[in-house]
């Protein structure tokens, strides 16, 4: 991303941080209507964990198809971004759990998926950690990621609508759910949070890239050196 | 805890860990260039 871009993504974020404290009245229906405005940075790290999970899927697809690297990089790298956004969706949820719920914890569906959901994915990376040999881990994670997506597109969108579940249905589309200046706030956030991640995967990337060239020089290295040791042979 | 901290700490909170994760990779990424780079120089 270029220094242009992050700088008004810097700015863009801050303004919908902003307006979520200065401009958006308190919310009405919330037993604290103030701490309602939590909601605006909660749901936007929520969607990101859907679609982070989302892009590691179509990342492990297309490396099943085509075998390259790169692709397998990119699943990775995505894998990793939905793993913080669904810590910092658990986070902060917790903490409008404790003002709005009582408790920071109620093992709410929605909750309890999520942490299945954390727990999935963890699993694929000690999956990637197991196995050594770069094309034989990439295959067997991608498989994996493939298998992670059925249950956990029922993790966030099946499972809390079929079970009774504090968390609301319906809110962000919908004329009566939200309020329009906390969807516009919302969805302004999320605008922003969603270039902070295209910023993140890319440099996620450039540094697998690096630890690649690193590793093509060892291996260069050795080789350079096998054969001299060869030749004095 | 007061309502306001609450929602004052929340996008604090998102910023320490993208800040966090960021700081990371960038730290991770000169550490490796400068290994290339000393690589290169051998």
């Amino acid at each position: 991303m270029s220094t242009t871009g992050k700088i008004l993504t810097g700015i863009w974020t801050a303004g919908a941080i902003v307006a979520a404290f200065l401009w958006l009245p308190p919310a009405q229906g919330f037993r604290s209507p103030e701490a309602a405005r939590i909601v605006v940075f909660h749901v936007p790290c929520a969607i990101l964990t859907f679609v982070a999970f989302l892009v590691n899927a179509a990342y492990s697809w297309l490396y099943l198809r085509s075998r390259h690297p790169l692709t397998d990089a990119k699943a990775n790298a995505a894998a990793e971004l939905g793993m913080l956004f669904a810590v910092l969706a658990t986070v902060t949820g917790s903490l409008f759990a404790m003002e709005q719920w009582g408790s920071a914890w109620n093992w709410d569906p929605r909750e309890t998926s999520i942490v299945m959901l954390m727990l999935v994915y963890a699993a694929y990376f000690v999956l990637r950690g197991a196995v050594e040999e770069k094309s034989k881990r990439a295959r067997l994670s991608a498989a994996y990621a493939l298998l992670a997506f059925p249950a956990m597109v029922f993790l966030i969108w099946i499972l809390p609508r079929i079970v009774e579940s504090l968390h609301p249905t319906n809110t962000l589309f919908s004329r009566s759910g939200l309020d329009a200046s906390y969807r516009i706030t919302l969805w302004s956030f999320f605008a922003g949070l969603l270039a902070v991640f295209v910023w993140m995967f890319r440099l996620r990337l450039q540094v697998e890239l690096a630890e690649a060239r690193l590793r093509q020089q060892y291996h260069r290295d050795a080789i350079a050196e096998a054969t001299l040791a060869g030749e004095i042979q | 805890m007061n309502p306001l901290v609450t929602y004052m700490i929340t996008p604090l909170l998102i910023w320490a860990g993208i800040f966090g994760y960021l700081f990371w990779l960038d730290m991770r990424l000169r550490a490796l260039e400068k290994r290339l780079e000393e690589e290169a120089r051998r």
